[in-house]
């Protein structure tokens, strides 16, 4: 029998299963996971800048 | 401690226990016992996620790393995010619909019987080693707060962590680890503020956030190419997420948080809100030990924070040799403390040049006050005979909580301490019973009942919780905790992370391919601890690349179709 596996459990979404709902704004999980990817950019330069900001 | 400290420390973590085990009153069938029926709401799940990974040792460990080293173990952290978001996406939804109680009964699902087997026996080694490591750890340390004995210290944590998870099981373990780590946030928050606080009237944030920097110990990213600096922009993002999708992703006692969840976007969310919280988490815990670093440079502290190795070099026996250290110290101490007064000065004048001067002088005195506590610390490990003592890093913070900080407020932080160890020892004794259960001993007692199996489960839980505290007293012979099961973890993370990622993407492959994959991937690893000096460090990226390529030449080899091909 053909087990799950990411090829046949898409990420979905659009038409997500009722258990599955994205958060609230974000529409799709694709775009949670985006949003998370690009805080995570945010982080490492805030942290540079801090850095760079009082490092002699 | 104080009359007060006992109290608070005592209603606090007694509060946390009662509390779990109220929300478990219902763990009355295996279900309920493991997997919390399926109702656990997404916030209590990232919160213990996050209580399990957060162990003592981390939380005192980190701040004296930041003490000693700066912050830049932060970077460790930044392939976390990555790493859930991956889990997120394949992971989670796979061991739902899968609706397995362990991630390894979804490879009996995936592969077959024997590689199920394997890679639970992997687990239980491995987790088996780990959990009297994460035991004997915060005990070492504690006991020279609480004036016990390092037995009694892991007997006294050890009863109370396995009662209320024998009794209440994953319910109990979950509720109390979401109680666990609010009261750690409550703790670095207080341990923050209380740090600014306690600087002198004169030394604002600003300025005390300019000295740190001055000294190096705000180095959140470094981005050197350099491929002996351990912690880098570029290892955290990339070995940082190795870990952590071997860690989150393959190991019962994570992956037994998220699979209670109501649904898949419970689950889901669990992750991303470590995702989210965990660096800033981390920062935090790091900045508090830069402050405390600036704090000791108007507060005179000791040449080590380690009682037992402050004793050991202050004794008659050592004089000679300490006399000229504590000299050296001394000076060293004083002329820091009047180099950064004047640094402050002459940047508060805008003279430049002043500036220049005094900053080069404050780092030659930090520089000096490093190399002297070095030589303390190599007279320390003479003295006492052993070198695998704890590193005076782990008291540093400890030795500024109960010398500096208000009663009260001493017990809080102790029992965030003590909490931190609770919430990640109940996760794996949990974790631990619950592969016993599931992947070994229901397979041999076919057909028990289910009141069977879930007594089964809380004598498993007794067994683990008691094997704990055994391998907690031999644990300390074995050098460096932290060193000790961040090797032991290692050794086998590599092999099961990388059958897990031929389970969830490489679906050709097949059961055989698999299962020798495995074997021939620890085998690699092995054979590189013992006849290489690879740093252990590399060994999850061997083990799984070697599982991988075993597996894919292998499946090449026999050309039969593997399960789910059609």
């Amino acid at each position: 029998m053909a087990l799950p596996s990411p090829h046949d459990v898409p990420i979905p979404p659009r038409g997500a299963p009722a258990d599955d709902p994205p958060p609230g704004f974000f529409g799709s999980w694709r775009n949670v996971y985006v949003c998370v990817v690009a805080y995570l950019a945010l982080l490492i330069a805030l942290m540079y800048g801090f850095r760079v900001a009082f490092e002699r | 401690m104080t009359t007060l400290d006992w109290i608070v420390l005592l209603v606090t973590l007694g509060g946390i226990v009662v509390y779990g085990l109220y929300k478990s009153r219902n763990a009355n069938t295996v279900e309920n016992y493991l997997r919390a029926g399926r109702q656990m709401p997404w916030y209590a799940m990232a919160l213990s996620i996050m209580a399990t990974q957060a162990s003592a040792i981390t939380f005192i460990s980190t701040t004296g790393q930041a003490y000693v080293d700066g912050m830049r173990f932060v970077q460790f952290y930044f392939g976390l995010p990555l790493a859930m978001v991956i889990l997120s996406a394949t992971a989670v939804p796979i061991y739902h619909r899968a609706n397995v109680y362990t991630a390894y009964e979804y490879l009996e699902q995936r592969f077959d019987g024997k590689t199920r087997s394997l890679v639970s026996l992997i687990f239980l080694i491995s987790r088996g080693l780990g959990v009297g490591v994460a035991l004997s750890a915060p005990a070492i340390v504690l006991s020279l707060i609480f004036g016990w004995s390092d037995t009694t210290t892991s007997l006294v944590v050890g009863a109370v962590v396995v009662a209320y998870t024998a009794i209440g099981g994953v319910q109990a373990v979950t509720w109390t680890d979401f109680q666990q780590m609010l009261v750690m946030f409550a703790g670095i928050v207080f341990a923050f503020f209380l740090a600014i606080w306690l600087m002198p009237a004169d030394i604002s944030f600003v300025d005390a956030l300019s000295l740190a920097g001055a000294a190096g110990r705000l180095n959140a990213v470094t981005v050197s190419a350099d491929w002996n600096d351990r912690y880098t922009l570029w290892s955290g993002l990339l070995g940082g997420m190795f870990l952590a999708l071997a860690y989150f992703g393959t190991d019962q006692s994570q992956v037994q948080r998220y699979l209670q969840g109501k649904s898949i976007a419970h689950s889901r969310i669990s992750l991303l809100f470590n995702a989210v919280v965990k660096i800033p988490f981390q920062f935090l815990i790091l900045m508090v030990g830069a402050l405390v670093f600036v704090f000791f440079i108007f507060e005179k502290a000791p040449v080590l924070f380690q009682p037992e190795a402050m004793r050991a070099i202050s004794s008659e026996a050592q004089a000679a040799r300490f006399g000229p250290i504590e000299r050296r110290y001394d000076a060293a101490y004083e002329a820091r403390r009047q180099a950064a007064r004047e640094l402050l000065a002459a940047d508060a004048a805008g003279d430049s040049s002043a500036s220049q001067a005094s900053l080069a002088r404050f780092q030659q005195a930090v520089n000096d006050l490093t190399e002297t506590r070095r030589d303390a610390s190599a007279l320390a490990a003479e003295a006492t005979g052993d070198s695998g003592s704890v590193n005076d890093t782990n008291y540093i913070f400890l030795h500024f909580v109960t010398k500096y900080m208000p009663a009260g407020i001493v017990g809080l932080l102790m029992a965030a301490i003590l909490a931190a160890a609770m919430s990640t020892i109940s996760a794996e004794v949990n974790s631990l019973a619950t592969v016993t259960v599931i992947d070994i001993y229901r397979r041999i007692k076919v057909g028990g009942s289910d009141r069977h199996y879930l007594w089964a489960s809380r004598i498993f839980t007794l067994f683990w919780g008691a094997y704990a505290v055994v391998v907690a007293n031999y644990a300390k012979t074995l050098g460096s905790l932290i060193e000790v099961v961040n090797r032991v973890g290692s050794l086998f993370y590599g092999g099961m992370l990388g059958v897990f990622i031929l389970a969830f993407y490489m679906r050709r492959i097949g059961s055989n391919a698999a299962f020798w994959g495995v074997i021939l991937g620890e085998a690699a690893i092995f054979a590189c601890n013992y006849f290489t000096t690879i740093s252990y460090l590399w060994f999850n990226v061997i083990g799984c690349v070697v599982v991988v390529a075993t597996a894919w030449l292998l499946q090449g080899l026999d050309r039969k179709p593997a399960l789910g091909d059609a």
